[in-house]
Formats: C-alpha cells, sequence, structure tokens
C-alpha cells in the first residue's frame, strides 16, 4: 500500500516537471495539448496521492502539476475559439 | 477586443488569463464557504480541481457534439487541414458541457473520497457564476460567443478577434451575461450566506436557465447549433429549468 501511494506521489511529480518543461514549447499546439493532458493526469494522481498518505513529494507534485496545467493553459488557449474555429466558421 | 496580453517577451492568451483568475477566486469564494456545511478546506481545494477538470472535458465534449454535423459534412476539408483540426481540438467550449463535467468531476471526488456531495454543491455552486462572469470577460477580450450586429455606440468593432467578423459592430453580449452572472453570484452570497432549508442550487440552476435562453437571442456565432428553431444552449435551459423545477415540486410533495 505504502509503495502503492509513493508511486502516485512519485508519478505526479514527474508528470508536474514533465508539463512544465512542455509549457516552455506551448507556441507549438502539440506540446501544448500534451502539457494539458500531462497536467491534468498529475493533478489527479497528486490529488490521490495527497488523500492516500500526505508527503513533501506529493505536494510538490501536485502544485507542479496546477503549474503545468495552468502554464499551458494560458500560452495556448489566446482565443477560447481559435483560428482553427475562425477557418471552420468560414464553412457556414 | 483584446485576445493577447503582452508582458516582455511574454504573449499570453486573454481568456487563459482570465478564466485562471475566475476559477482562482472561486475557489476562494468556495473556501471561505466551508464552515456553513461543514467541510474541510482540502476537500474544498481537491474537489475544485476535479470539478475544474470536468469543467475543462465537459465544455469541450458538448462542443464537439454540437459541432458533428459539421465535422462529419467537411470531414475531408477539415481533417486534411491541422490548423482546422487543431481549432476544432483546442478551442471551443459550451459552458453547459463545463457545468455537467464539473458537477461529474466533483462527484467522482467526493463519492471516492466519502464526502457529501450535496454539501461541496451547496457550498461550491455560488462560485460558478463568479468563475463564468470572468469566463465571459475572456470571450469579450477574444471576440468569440460574439453578439447581434447591432450600430455603435451599442455595437463594438472586433477587429482584433481572430474569430469575430471585422468591420461590423457587434452588440457585446459577453459583457452582459458578465454582468449578469456577476450580479446573480452577488445575490447568491448574499442570500445564502447562512444556511437555509432551500438549497442555493436550484436557484441558480433556473436563474442560470433563464438568463441563458435570453440571452441566446442576442447571440449570433452559428457554430453554436440551432435545432428546431432552438440553440443548443436554449433547449438545455430548458430541460434545466423544467427538470430542476420538476424535482423541487416533487421534493417538496414528499416532505408535505
Amino acid at each position: 500500500m505504502e509503495n502503492k501511494t509513493n508511486g502516485k506521489a512519485i508519478a505526479a511529480l514527474v508528470l508536474g516537471i514533465f508539463g512544465v518543461l512542455l509549457s516552455f514549447w506551448s507556441a507549438a499546439l502539440i506540446p501544448a495539448i500534451v502539457g494539458i493532458i500531462v497536467g491534468i493526469v498529475g493533478i489527479i494522481l497528486g490529488v490521490m496521492a495527497r488523500k492516500e498518505q500526505p508527503s513533501g513529494m506529493a505536494t510538490a507534485g501536485l502544485v507542479l502539476s496546477i503549474v503545468a496545467l495552468v502554464l499551458n493553459v494560458v500560452f495556448l488557449i489566446a482565443c477560447v475559439c481559435t483560428i482553427g474555429i475562425a477557418a471552420a466558421g468560414s464553412l457556414y | 477586443m483584446f485576445p493577447y496580453i503582452k508582458l516582455g517577451p511574454l504573449t499570453l492568451g486573454a481568456y487563459g488569463v482570465l478564466i485562471i483568475i475566475g476559477f482562482a477566486l472561486g475557489v476562494f469564494v468556495a473556501v471561505m464557504r466551508r464552515k456553513l456545511y461543514g467541510l474541510e478546506t482540502e476537500d474544498i481545494l481537491y474537489a475544485m480541481l476535479f470539478a475544474g477538470i470536468g469543467i475543462g472535458v465537459g465544455g469541450k465534449l458538448l462542443f464537439l457534439l454540437t459541432a458533428l454535423p459539421d465535422l462529419i459534412q467537411n470531414a475531408g476539408e477539415i481533417f486534411s487541414s491541422p490548423e482546422q483540426l487543431m481549432g476544432y481540438l483546442v478551442g471551443g467550449f459550451v459552458f453547459y458541457g463545463g457545468l455537467f463535467g464539473g458537477l461529474l468531476g466533483a462527484f467522482l471526488y467526493t463519492r471516492r473520497y466519502g464526502i457529501s456531495f450535496a454539501k461541496f454543491c451547496n457550498t461550491a455552486i455560488v462560485s460558478v457564476p463568479l468563475i463564468h462572469a470572468f469566463g465571459r470577460l475572456g470571450c469579450f477580450c477574444a471576440g468569440c460567443c460574439y453578439g447581434v450586429p447591432a450600430d455603435p455606440p451599442l455595437g463594438l468593432y472586433f477587429n482584433n478577434s481572430p474569430v469575430a467578423p471585422h468591420g461590423v459592430a457587434l452588440f457585446p453580449v459577453q459583457l452582459l451575461e458578465a454582468g449578469l452572472n456577476l450580479l446573480l453570484f452577488f445575490v447568491l452570497a448574499l442570500v445564502f450566506r447562512k444556511r437555509r432549508r432551500l438549497s442555493p442550487v436550484p436557484v441558480y440552476l433556473i436563474s442560470y436557465a433563464v438568463i441563458r435562453f435570453v440571452l441566446e437571442y442576442f447571440r449570433y456565432d452559428a457554430v453554436r447549433g440551432i435545432f428546431f428553431g432552438l440553440s443548443t444552449s436554449q433547449w438545455i435551459s430548458v430541460a434545466l429549468a423544467l427538470g430542476t423545477g420538476l424535482f423541487l415540486f416533487v421534493r417538496r410533495r414528499k416532505m408535505a
């Protein structure tokens, strides 16, 4: 049980770090989308780790995952209806 | 209007910044209300995180559902253009999808960790119109979810928007909805600052359903889908208002 929980904390930390790094390439769509997904999974794992066995690693993983999600969202989603939707709008 | 915010070398999406600020304020309000229903700060925070994830996923899924006829009809053109495909994947969210997704996310958290979902909803529902108001401000900055053509000074030009038509003055329905959402937030926060017999959840649902149904007549973006004369959100508003009313009626009869 303890190893399982620690595993979630480690995974959350790794995903959080990875997500933050991806945010530096958020101008490119694919890294940003991957960063958002990574941030979401990291948050879920971080919360689960914090609830089951609170630890500094779990907290760090949760915080970094939140930061990763926020950075990727802010840099990527410049508009809730992006240029692609505008292009799709031209189909009407 | 102002789709981007420039901070030195960084270019930030205005919508993203505003929704993050709104969400953070919403979490703050929910945490402030936690003692009304005896919830812990940690549980409010984590449930709100799960709800936030649900909002994003739900809003996106409902948007894709409403855009499905166009995706099918123009599949060849869309899937051969990475820009158009990414536009569908990245942009476009429907509020009601976000609301239901958020409720589902919170439900999954509360169920997993043995917390009352009803108590969480009663605590956090007041935050929803606040978060939504900031989201609509983001829409105003980006120029999406735009209103019907209107002459100045009522109509505004969104010539910097990557979405709204240029050179056409449009009614800023985003600002109107943001204002109404803020008003709804203050009313709910004031009326339900103490526990009452009536839950704030049905009050919010019916109030917003009415607001949204009316505001949809001032919307001009066709991408949201029209079925038998009403938009997707109008149909959902009708179902939500009727369903909530029916629920209250049945509950009242059972308690009598």
